[in-house]
């Protein structure tokens, strides 16, 4: 399994997200939203957009 | 042309068949495969409780509300009704994957119909048009204060007009018109309307059912909406973003198409405006996440003057609405 990593573009954001898998990621993104944003990503959009993640990269930053 | 064997084959036979393993792996038919098993039913869906809050809100919140889902019904029709230059364009490209996705999203956009046709009539007891017209909010009665933008109906003046340009070209069979004729409808369709300005009014609703705490019928409707309309706003952007590799030229007309309609995305119009007591500057901060995720799709270069444009407080739309 290979961990991936989405980027927020919410005007001010630009947090990455990194999860150990898609499935793991969407969670995460959506957390992210909630809490930071008040409000949801489309799953398709964060799925299409992620990438995989460099070596030892954060949970979020 | 000749198989693993060196059988000699008809050109003309192996060109009616389509799948290749490329393709079925490919990311068009993983959201055709999505699509299937996520396929839903309007009629599971209980609006028992939303026709009982109905009868329990204020005739202000009724109107507000209906200024929304209103829209949302006459919009779910209106882009179910103009698909079909969009499936012809991509049987004229020989893009049988697109094709074969196309086949699911005529079918959602249909379903989405379905559901405000549903909730409308079960919940508020409208359904034919004449009803349901007299809660259409006018866009004229919306205006800039400083006159630089002009607010113009995207969904029902520039789909219909590039639709038709699109089926034009896919019937000329112009392989760069047809192409060219893609970005433009797909631009204005999956990016422009599905992708940027409906997005903050899905939210609008969801959170006028979680501030009210009512409708819970609607709220799951909308969720299951946006899980659909994810693939359509995707399957739209990935392939502008396929054909603007192979043309770079094309970057240029997705941000012609913005421009054109500008004025729609810089404020919130009237139906954005409809239900009092909601954070709005929050739907202004998110109309620029899913512009700048829509050309992060697609590969292009935002326009920083729009997003600039988009945050600015002094813009700020005058919504002097009169339904019907």
């Amino acid at each position: 399994m290979v961990a991936c990593q989405y980027e927020c573009l919410e005007a001010g954001c630009g947090a990455t997200i990194v999860a150990a898998d898609e499935e793991a990621l969407v969670d995460a993104v959506q957390q992210h939203m909630a809490d930071r944003h008040g409000s949801f990503e489309l799953e398709d959009v964060i799925i299409d957009m992620s990438t995989e993640v460099d070596e030892g990269k954060e949970e979020e930053r | 042309m000749a198989d693993g064997n060196g059988t000699r084959l008809d050109p003309d036979i192996v060109r009616r068949f389509h799948f290749t393993r490329a393709m079925v792996k490919g990311p068009m038919y993983r959201k055709y495969k999505f699509a299937i098993k996520k396929i839903w039913d309007v009629d599971d869906l209980d609006l028992t409780q939303d026709t009982a809050d109905w009868e329990r809100i204020s005739e202000q919140q009724r109107e507000g509300l209906l200024g929304v889902t209103i829209r949302f019904l006459a919009g779910e029709q209106a882009v179910t009704d103009e698909l079909v230059p969009m499936i012809a364009a991509s049987h004229a490209l020989g893009r049988f994957d697109w094709v074969t996705y196309l086949s699911t999203f005529l079918m959602e956009e249909a379903k989405h119909a379905e559901f405000f046709m549903r909730w409308h009539d079960e919940v508020v007891g409208v359904l034919e048009p004449e009803e349901v017209a007299r809660h259409f909010l006018v866009r004229g009665e919306t205006l800039d204060p400083s006159g630089r933008f002009e607010v113009r109906d995207v969904l029902h003046e520039a789909l219909p007009r590039y639709g038709r340009e699109l089926l034009q070209a896919a019937m000329d069979g112009d392989q760069e018109e047809i192409e060219a004729g893609f970005v433009r409808f797909s631009a204005a369709y999956n990016g422009f309307v599905e992708g940027v300005l409906t997005m903050p009014s899905y939210e609008i609703v969801i959170d006028t059912t979680d501030l009210w705490g009512a409708f819970p019928g609607l709220k799951e409707g909308f969720r299951l909406i946006l899980r659909d309309e994810g693939r359509h706003i995707t399957f739209g952007t990935q392939a502008c973003r396929a054909l603007i590799e192979k043309n770079p030229s094309y970057e240029a007309l997705v941000h012609e198409v913005f421009d054109q309609y500008r004025g729609n995305l810089v404020g919130l119009v009237e139906y954005q405006k409809a239900v009092p007591g909601l954070d709005l500057d929050k739907y202004q901060q998110q109309k620029v996440r899913h512009y700048r995720n829509r050309c992060r799709e697609m590969g292009i270069t935002p326009d920083d003057e729009l997003i600039e444009q988009i945050l600015d407080p002094e813009i700020d739309f005058v919504v002097g609405v009169q339904a019907g």
